[in-house]
């Protein structure tokens, strides 16, 4: 069999593609990605939006707080902490959209591709572990000086240790499985699909 | 004329190969819509660095591929295990369709060695399949010559059980 006239003849019978409207190219290029970046920058946008938030209620508590120079402390302590997040999530963010380009070599693109998508669920997961947890013993100790007690005070309670303890190991694994789970479902069987096709241009 | 009158253009003509790519890669047909619209997508926002170097058609070929091959499916190709006699594509008249064999034993191949492969067929020479995949030529020769044997044997196979 010769596989060119094979090739040919396949070509005339499935390959032949119906006339492309200019109306439906330009309806594509103008609609979003539905691409694997795209998922993780619209996933990093909903970050970027809680640690927006919190910096936010941080922000007008430290003001509200001002005049108790302990609750000054923690709020700088929380503001500072998810200044930093907002920061790194933005460069990460502008990280994701200079790596989208698709006209490089595939090998290059797969890497580059894997590299980017492991990294930004290892940040994610990494993230998730300190965010939500540290948000709660903040705002924990916050209620309490708030009611009267001081910051020593408050740390000084083995109940209120105990408390902060539970907090820690019952919703920090929580937080971090239900990230890693999400994450799995969305990316595990495709990161090992891309795994195998690097491998196969080595 | 502007931009993006001349990229439609472009696409247009070149309609072909998007269609091509999608069809040996994805059976999902909602898949297909999707990566359709996202490699016109992608070609799109990557026409700006395109620089003329090489033939539109070969580009688009490239970003074609790199979209397909970096797109979250629903469903992958998958025909990797052995159709019997009664499985065996026929043309209208009830004989063996060769041409419906090829595509079946390119399909059942790897990924890359389906890329590889139909570049070839589609007269891309061994240094120009290396510049697409990243491969260097002599891995290209050889992977494209143990692919193309693959498919042979394979047709060989199927032609001693054809009805």
């Amino acid at each position: 069999m010769d596989l060119q006239q094979e090739w040919q003849l396949l070509q005339e019978k499935q390959f032949s593609a119906p006339v492309l409207p200019e109306a439906d190219i330009l309806l594509a290029i103008r609609k979003d990605s539905q691409g694997p970046i795209a998922a993780l920058q619209k996933a990093l946008r909903w970050r970027l939006f809680f640690v927006s938030l919190f910096l936010l209620f941080g922000i007008l508590l430290t003001a509200y707080s001002w005049h108790n120079p302990e609750l000054r402390l923690l709020m700088a302590v929380f503001d500072a902490y998810y200044l930093i997040g907002l920061v790194l999530s933005i460069r990460q963010l502008r990280l994701l959209q200079r790596s989208a380009s698709l006209d490089n070599n595939l090998r290059l693109t797969l890497t580059t591709y894997y590299r980017v998508i492991k990294n930004a669920i290892r940040t994610d997961e990494i993230v998730g572990l300190f965010m939500y947890p540290i948000a709660l013993v903040l705002g924990f100790l916050y209620a309490n000086v708030e009611a009267g007690d001081t910051l020593l005070q408050v740390l000084t309670n083995s109940r209120n240790w105990m408390i902060l303890l539970i907090m820690i190991l019952v919703l920090t694994p929580i937080f971090h499985i239900f990230v890693r789970w999400a994450n799995r479902k969305a990316f595990s069987k495709y990161l090992i699909t891309l795994k195998q096709n690097i491998d196969l241009l080595q | 004329m502007s931009q993006e009158q001349v990229f439609v253009q472009l696409v247009q003509r070149n309609a072909g190969i998007i269609h091509k790519v999608i069809q040996l890669y994805v059976d999902d047909p909602e898949d297909r819509r999707d990566l359709h619209q996202e490699v016109l997508l992608q070609a799109w926002k990557s026409y700006e660095a395109f620089k003329g170097d090489s033939a539109f058609s070969t580009w688009l070929y490239r970003v074609t591929l790199n979209t397909v091959l970096t797109f979250r499916r629903r469903n992958r190709v998958m025909t990797t295990e052995l159709p019997d006699k009664w499985d065996l594509p026929t043309g209208a008249s009830g004989h063996s369709d060769q041409s419906e064999w090829l595509l079946l034993a390119i399909k059942q191949l790897n990924e890359i060695d389906r890329v590889i492969v139909t570049l070839h067929l589609d007269g891309y020479d061994n240094e120009e399949i290396a510049g697409i995949t990243g491969l260097n030529k002599n891995t290209a020769t050889v992977r494209l010559h143990r692919a193309k044997q693959v498919i042979i044997q394979k047709l060989k196979t199927w032609q001693g059980v054809s009805p």
